[in-house]
């Protein structure tokens, strides 16, 4: 067998390296055979070496989907150029398949370039079972058909001269693959390998760098691809994490002591890891018995002076909306965050979509004005966390943060945060109150008060979820309750007076204006640019704190001739037969913007299975132009 | 009698030695008989080294080398060859450890681990080396704290009993220091939550220090400081009480007593001392501070809890001063350590050591004795120095308050509870330590030098808590020592005697048996051909038995090998004699002490014994006297008594629960029962109110109508308003109302 | 731990609690509503502990008994229906310096906030919680609730329930990590009284149901054992409640009961047919979640600082130097 292989790869051979700027890589595999560990070590070895990085999980929904099937698709999207990269990117330039199946479902959903290169296992031709050594010969030739560059690799062969278990060695011989591909440096990927491996030992370290040497070496030898990225290593000292575990760092970077959650995806693993960490600071996650009784802790820590968090998914948002109305009723300070996904209802646990815009600004029953604000990448969500936390203890308010599955589980690069003790929660206030100071001592102006804490002498007095005066005793006339309501309000016309507008990524007048908000920055940003270069007066708006709004976006939209609404959430579009502009639901930021702003927003979303890639967005762009 | 007997016993009274023509063989070198085996010490596995442990878990403090290997053997070698294997290997190196310290190297457990691997791997052959390095590595892996090892030398008492104060003081201080530090942080959080209060925390730039980078330009701070000082609060601490916190933060900070940092950075105070009156002096001066910072702690807690209150504490904190220190404050603070060695000590120093057990100071001496015995007085029979040191320890008892213990380097591994005892004592503690030093002119080593010194009486092991009981039996503990009952330790003496038959022979080991090891003795000592040996010489123990009427034609000698292993008897002049005597004596005290042979209690208990003897005769008479003339149905009769008064005594209790139910005339309410529904008090709260429980009562019955009381009782939900009979006869429709209060009467 | 100074100090010249002084204001409650007498027991215990009222809270649910906080003198939280439990439990988590009290409805803890319920007595804090049981939703206006006796009539069941009624005292000695359970009734002040602060001295989650009388919609409910003491069965030991001799006499079925056996405690609870009274079930040594996950150690900003950048670390890819 072997010797029929060395047949049909020459070697030694000579290559050149071609020079490229960037490209995309996906490597798949059943789950469990260590596609993605793979792919985040690319990932790491490119920015050790300087690239711009950004990946992205995929994710199949089962933890055990049976092997070889097409939903069961489990690696990674691997996205380095020799610029700084702020999304995922277009189709795949390159492909490594553990099996031909997997490669099935990524080709349905066009996430591959046409002619592009796969690396493909080739045990499953030559396997017993008739059957899938006749489907892998299909696909195979299928591929080949279709111009993709087809390569096939003998990595159960090569890993098995190492390794007696294959399954658990192939992901670092093809991490040794594509280093030689991509010409890494060999240092630091055994670096990385040290990093990712370095608790279980040196047994296991060694192990898998003679795995990356095999697969680097088979590279070297068998194949007749080499790509170089011109790129200098950084000069400052950067983090690589995903969205969740950025959120989990700023909880800890906030000062805030209590996380209590209940298990939910995408937004789990933010508490896994501050599970894991918490306590470093003296924090605690309380996993709690469900999500109310998790937003309901939460509350009573913070009115004990203890500002808290509570992380969630959609489905969990929406159990936690009660609660919210009773810290917005009580003015308990609260962070709520959010990590969106498809929804409504159970909807796609693990895709991401933006869907929860209106329901964060508005939900809750009467009028439960809150703060809401959206990260539009990994370094954001770190620094969003302490803001939050600072508004909601300043204002005495629910401040509600987004993310969404696609920042959850990306990784970006960026600089190592510099802590400051300013960002902390201050210690709690257990001085005593003055005589005649009310609890809801509402300022006319602002609406703000200052809240006391149990503990402090001659503050006490009962809270109340019920409408209540500024001794907090329950209002039992109209008068009393819309003073209440009233100063609630202020608080946020008080807060946006302090936010600035924000900038326009390019020219502030033009064609068209592009606004977004939340993880889709990135993607649209560089749709914008490509745009750009061909001329078109076209810009870019980014909104992140979505309520209150900042003061002079108006006057922004009003600076072009047409403004475009790009978001990962639902908007009817006109093409459907019975949608016209009497019935067309507009996407969330849509319906938020030409309320605020009385300007006619032209909207497209789109709720796919993937982040919205910044193709689509540059079609959608060019289309609008016409 | 024989000339030889005759040389003797003038010998042995005049401790000199006639012109006669016997022959005596030069005095060599020896060594007490029973102390032969241990000739060839560092091949043995005994208590020594000890390892001095580096362990703040609070467990051990020390173990012994031998204690360490046997417990990693016990964890790590598996029954069979291989174990069998590791542990032989493991044993040669404990072996060779041992031999490096003998030999004076200095170092810890793995340091010295290292070095004898490293010694045995060099000299064993190529073919073992390889399953010899293995077992050693697998073991010392496995091996767990590391510490200093420390050989029974006269640098062990010092090291051994700082080493044990200072684990003990770490763990005895570690609450002080938590508590400090706590009050620190909660001092600064406070100071903190109010300097946030002030303007100064709301400027435009603090604001923007408050953000991370990626929000710096999201927010016109500068509007933002304008909206937050609308609702700025107000309730700032009041200067004085900032004041207070503030000087109290600087106290606690700036003590010296405890490092808070850890980091060594701060200044501390030192705790060890070389001289009693430096301590002294130490203590004294630190006082005021202690008291200064309890006062800072006591201020602290208040203001922590909002609980200082200006009027009534301010008086009390003015005057706070040495006087007010409790016990317990005291307890929070490290103990003393004094260092000395018996030899430098000049008599003021040992009146110093005297005020210090007679205190209730902190401190903690060690007193190193060197010489047990000393050079021995002239033949005027002054007593010796030797005495005075054996004595000092009892001394330092006789004010009854200080924990006193007295050992022998030997035994401080078997004493380490009694050391840790000592040290945790809230009061002084004194340890007099024998330890040999090197210019000792001994035959024996320093280990059995000690040793000898405990068996032999000369310096026996006795420990004096004075926290143990009020009783001398409960603080007084002798039992470290061998055979406590006896006056002298008995060991077996084995030898071969001329016709190469193994002869066994118990035999005691005296304060002379000790001398003879020691040079300085020789002159006391006569050695007696063995031609001249006959049953009128007695073991030293046996001749210290007789009667002076019988000493008559004895002589006492003793038993010692020579360094060619050949058994010899010395005689032993009567001045020695003497000095042994005097040693019994005072063994005999401390027997006593210790409960041994007590002379009060053998006296009372003979007494007891005689009296209890008559009491039973006497019963016995009576029985007999009884049964003269009465049947059994009367002596079954008689049994029963004591049971009918038990039973009295029940009936007794119940009567006394037994409360007459109230029958009155008057209007009440059964208040405990209330159950503050407001009924009553809403119908006429002049007649009805509720007392300081919040129950009902009738406050003035002549508040209002027998009508509301009729009404009350009916209303009450838990019916125990009692009407009573009207107090006004003329209130209209009374005998309708007297029927309807019926039900609420009793 | 603290020095003798401030020990005696604190108390020194401190004027004594009155009772007024934890009375909040004036109840709204009917005339003759049980909730009265058992603001009182609880008013006494705290008075009797002289509690610093700034260091009490009172959480409570919604519903007639929930406005038990606003007459308390005392820090209180009214907050919504079914949630009282887990804002205690967030509450307490980080101050155990505060004495948190718990009031709920039959409603409130058996129906909308049973989840709750059943996780607060796994975590064991360390709270006293009182249901007040008047077997009826009264704030609402007259809803069966689940301890309404099967047959009742209400708004909702107009014909009278259908169901059982659910046992809430059955149903907590099933449940894990149970630290102590009590039933008392209002209309015994002297029981009440004592369960009440026994379970206030009880560290854990102290669960106390209160037999509670509803003049409004229950009228009746409890008139028959209010009337015939005999119907209720005195749990009296020396390690629960004994009663005084007045007591005693009134109430003549007691029983010996060791709170700290739980087998018996379950014979008693399904078997008997009287109304148990007094501590069913204590176990003091069951540790609190609080104590669990508390912080080993007093954290500072640079204690945060320096466990923040270990983790930093773990993420950081340094530049070449």
């Amino acid at each position: 067998m072997p010797t029929a292989r060395q047949q049909r790869i020459p070697t030694p051979i000579t290559k050149p390296a071609i020079e490229i700027e960037e490209h995309v890589v996906e490597i798949l595999s059943d789950s469990g055979e260590g596609a993605q560990k793979c792919g985040q070590s690319l990932g790491a070895i490119a920015a050790r070496m300087g690239f711009g990085i950004w990946t992205v999980e995929i994710i199949p929904a089962e933890i055990q989907p049976p092997a070889r099937s097409i939903d069961g698709a489990s690696g990674n999207r691997v996205r380095f150029a020799n610029r700084r990269v702020t999304n995922g990117g277009d189709e795949a330039d390159l492909a490594v398949a553990f099996n031909e199946q997997v490669l099935i479902g990524r080709l349905r959903a066009d996430e591959l370039k046409p002619g592009s290169i796969i690396l493909l296992e080739d045990k499953w031709r030559s396997d017993d079972d008739p059957s899938i050594a006749a489907s892998y010969v299909r696909v195979y030739d299928e591929l080949v058909e279709r111009g993709f560059k087809v390569h096939e690799i003998p990595m159960e062969v090569e890993c098995l001269k190492i390794v007696s278990d294959a399954r658990r060695g192939k992901n670092m011989f093809v991490l040794g693959l594509l280093s030689s591909i991509y010409s890494l440096d060999k240092e630091a990927a055994h670096e990385q390998i040290r990093f990712i491996f370095g608790k279980k030992g040196d047994l296991i370290v060694t192990a898998n760098q003679k795995l990356l040497d095999a697969g680097f070496n088979w590279a070297e030898e068998n194949l007749d691809i080499k790509f170089k990225i011109q790129a200098s290593a950084p000069k400052e000292a950067n983090i690589v994490v995903n969205g969740n575990t950025s959120l989990a760092l700023g909880v800890m970077a906030s000062g805030m002591e209590v996380c209590a959650m209940y298990p939910i995806t995408p937004a789990t693993s933010a508490s896994h890891y501050l599970s894991d960490v918490f306590e470093k600071v003296g924090g605690v996650v309380h996993q709690a018995e469900d999500e109310i009784a998790a937003c309901a802790f939460a509350i009573g820590s913070s009115y004990a002076g203890k500002c808290a968090v509570t992380i969630t998914s959609g489905p969990g948002y929406s159990l936690k909306q009660e609660c919210m109305g009773l810290a917005v009723m009580a003015e308990i300070p609260l962070v709520v965050i959010d990590v969106q996904r498809g929804g409504p209802s159970t909807g796609q646990p693990t895709k991401a979509e933006q869907g929860d815009l209106l329901t964060a600004c508005f939900g809750s029953h009467g009028d439960a004005p809150k703060v809401v604000m959206a990260a539009s990448d990994i370094e954001d969500c770190f620094y969003s966390v302490i803001t939050a936390r600072k508004i909601a203890e300043t204002f005495n308010t629910v401040v509600v943060l987004l993310s969404d599955a696609s920042l959850a589980t990306a990784q970006q690069p960026f600089p190592r945060p510099e802590l400051s003790e300013d960002w902390l929660a201050p210690p709690i206030d257990q001085s005593p109150v003055i005589d005649g100071d009310l609890p809801y001592d509402w300022d006319s102006r602002s609406g703000q008060r200052q809240r006391v804490i149990p503990g402090q002498p001659n503050g006490m007095h009962t809270l109340t979820g019920l409408a209540h005066d500024r001794r907090s005793c329950v209002a039992y006339n109209l008068q009393t309750n819309k003073e209440g309501i009233r100063h609630r309000s202020l608080k946020l016309a008080a807060l946006q007076k302090t936010i600035k507008t924000p900038p326009v990524f390019g020219d502030d007048k033009g064609e068209l204006l592009v606004v977004g908000w939340g993880s889709t920055r990135g993607a649209i940003e560089e749709a914008v640019t490509r745009v750009r270069a061909d001329g078109y007066r076209v810009s870019a708006l980014h909104l992140r704190i979505l309520q209150p709004l900042a003061s002079g976006i108006k006057g922004i939209l009003q600076r072009f001739d047409k403004v475009l609404a790009v978001e990962n959430n639902w908007a009817d579009s006109l093409e459907d037969e019975l949608i016209d502009e009497e019935n067309q639901r507009y996407s969330n930021l849509a319906w938020i913007l030409r309320a605020r702003c009385l300007v006619d927003i032209d909207c497209w979303g789109e709720v796919g299975e993937q982040p919205i890639k910044p193709g689509t967005i540059e079609k959608v762009i060019r289309e609008r132009l016409q | 009698m024989s000339v030889e007997m005759q040389e003797m016993i003038h010998f042995h009274l005049t401790g000199k030695r006639g012109n006669s023509d016997v022959e005596y063989d030069s005095h060599p070198d020896v060594y007490p008989a029973v102390l032969a085996p241990y000739r060839q010490l560092s091949k043995l596995r005994y208590d020594f080294p000890l390892v001095l442990l580096d362990d703040d878990s609070g467990q051990a403090i020390i173990d012994t080398l031998s204690g360490v290997i046997n417990r990693l053997l016990r964890e790590i070698a598996p029954e069979g060859n291989t174990g069998a294997r590791l542990r032989q290997h493991v044993l040669r190196l404990e072996s060779r450890i041992r031999e490096l310290v003998a030999n004076g190297l200095d170092g810890t457990l793995f340091e010295l681990w290292a070095q004898a691997e490293k010694s045995l791997l060099s000299e064993c052959k190529k073919s073992d080396a390889e399953s010899l390095h293995n077992s050693l590595s697998t073991a010392r892996f496995a091996l767990g704290k590391d510490g200093r090892l420390v050989d029974c030398n006269d640098r062990l008492p010092s090291l051994l009993l700082q080493h044990a104060w200072e684990k003990v003081e770490a763990r005895r201080t570690q609450r002080s220091l938590e508590q400090i530090n706590t009050l620190i942080i909660r001092l600064r959080n406070i100071l903190k939550v109010d300097e946030l209060k002030t303007t100064r925390s709301r400027t435009p730039k603090r604001l923007k220090q408050t953000l991370g980078r990626r929000y710096k330009d999201a927010f016109d701070f500068d509007l933002m400081s304008d909206i937050l000082d609308d609702a700025a609060p107000h309730n700032l601490l009041p200067a004085d009480r900032r004041r207070r916190m503030k000087s109290a933060l600087s106290v606690l900070e700036s003590q010296k007593f405890f490092s808070i940092t850890g980091d060594g950075k701060q200044p501390q105070y030192r705790f060890v001392f070389d001289s009693a009156s430096g301590a002294l002096k130490a203590y004294d001066e630190r006082l005021r501070e202690i008291a200064n910072v309890i006062r800072a702690i006591a201020i602290a807690e208040l203001e922590c809890e909002n609980a200082y209150r200006e009027a009534t504490h301010a008086v009390y904190f003015d005057r706070f001063g040495v006087q007010a220190l409790s016990p317990a404050d005291l307890a929070m603070f490290p103990s003393y350590l004094i260092c000395l060695r018996e030899s430098e000590c000049d008599s003021r120093d040992k009146a110093v050591l005297m005020e210090i057990a007679s205190s209730d100071l902190p401190m903690k001496v060690l007193l190193q004795v060197s010489d047990v015995l000393g050079e021995l007085s002239p033949p005027d029979r002054q007593a010796h120095h030797g005495a005075f040191v054996q004595q000092l320890a009892s001394t330092f008892v006789a004010p009854g308050n200080a924990y006193v213990m007295q050992s022998a380097s030997s035994n401080l591994y078997q004493q380490k509870e009694e050391i840790r005892k000592g040290l945790e004592f809230q009061g002084p503690a004194i340890f007099s330590i024998f330890s040999a030093n090197d210019q000792q002119e001994s035959t024996l080593p320093a280990y059995l030098l000690a040793a000898a010194a405990m068996e032999s009486r000369v310096f026996p092991a006795f420990s004096y808590d004075p926290s143990a009981g009020p009783g001398l039996a409960d603080r007084f503990d002798i039992r470290r020592n061998p055979e406590i009952e006896n006056a002298w330790p008995r060991r077996e003496l084995r030898y071969e005697d001329e016709e190469l038959q193994m002869v066994s022979e118990e035999h005691a080991f005296t304060l002379v048996d000790f001398a003879a090891a020691d040079a300085r003795y020789g002159d006391h000592f006569a050695p007696a051909p063995r031609e001249s040996w006959n049953e009128d010489m007695l073991p030293v123990a046996n001749y210290l038995d007789l009667q002076d009427s019988e000493t008559f034609e004895k002589v006492p000698y003793v038993s010692v090998i020579d360094d060619s292993n050949v058994l010899r008897r010395f005689v032993v002049d009567d001045n020695l004699i003497r000095i042994a005597r005097r040693c019994l004596d005072r063994w005999h005290v401390l027997q006593e002490q210790g409960g041994v042979n007590n002379s009060y209690a053998s006296a009372l208990l003979s007494k007891e014994r005689t009296a209890w003897e008559e009491e039973k005769e006497k019963q016995i008479q009576a029985i007999r006297a009884e049964f003269a003339q009465a049947d059994q149905g009367q002596l079954i009769a008689a049994v029963p008594q004591p049971l009918q008064d038990a039973e009295a005594t029940v009936v007794q209790a119940d009567a006394e629960e037994e409360v007459a139910p109230v029958v009155s005339d008057d209007p009440y309410i059964d208040t405990p029962s209330c159950t503050t529904c407001d009924e009553c008090t809403n119908e006429n709260n002049r007649m009805f109110a509720y007392d300081e429980n919040k129950q009902a009562f009738i406050k003035d019955p002549d508040a209002g109508t027998y009508k509301e009381l009729v009404e009350a009782a009916e209303n009450c939900q838990v019916a125990i308003i009692h009407p009573g009979k009207p107090r006004n006869p003329n209130e209209p429709g009374l005998e309708e109302l007297i029927k309807r209060a019926e039900p609420f009467m009793a | 731990m603290s020095v003798r100074a401030s020990e005696f100090l604190r108390h020194a010249g401190e004027e004594e609690h009155s009772l007024d002084d934890y009375a909040g204001r004036v109840p709204r409650w009917c005339t003759g509503c049980g909730d009265l007498a058992i603001l009182t027991a609880v008013q006494r215990v705290c008075r009797d502990e002289q509690l610093p009222l700034e260091k009490i809270v009172f959480v409570s649910g919604i519903g007639c008994s929930s406005r038990f906080p606003h007459y308390m003198g005392t820090y209180g939280f009214h907050g919504l229906h079914g949630r009282a439990l887990p804002i205690a439990e967030g509450i307490k988590m980080r101050r155990p310096d505060l004495h948190v009290f718990v009031n709920m409805g039959d409603g409130d803890c058996c129906s909308i906030g049973a989840a709750h319920w059943m996780h607060a007595t796994r975590y064991n804090m360390n709270m006293t919680v009182m249901m007040h049981d008047n077997n009826i939703y009264g704030l609402t206006k007259n809803q069966a609730s689940p301890t309404s006796p099967k047959g009742t009539r209400s708004n909702t069941t107009p014909r009278g329930s259908d169901l059982e009624a659910f046992d809430p005292l059955q149903a907590t000695l099933g449940m894990s990590n149970l630290s102590f359970v009590a039933q008392v009734a209002d209309w015994i002040p002297e029981v009440l009284f004592k369960v009440i602060s026994a379970a206030y001295k009880h560290r854990g989650f102290s669960f106390i149901r209160i037999l509670q009388r509803c003049p409004e919609f229950q009228a009746n409910r409890w008139e028959p054992c209010i009337n015939d003491p005999d119907r209720l069965l005195m749990l009296t030991h020396e390690n629960g409640v004994q009663l005084s001799p007045a007591l005693s006499r009134a109430y003549r079925h007691q029983e010996e009961h060791d709170p700290a056996d739980l087998v018996d405690a379950r014979r008693i609870v399904g078997t008997s047919e009287r109304l148990p009274i007094g501590i069913i079930y204590q176990n003091p040594d069951v540790p609190c979640y609080e104590d669990l996950r508390k912080p080993d150690r007093l954290y500072t900003p640079e204690l945060i600082e320096k466990g923040l950048s270990e983790e930093l670390d773990k993420f950081t890819i340094w530049p070449p130097d």
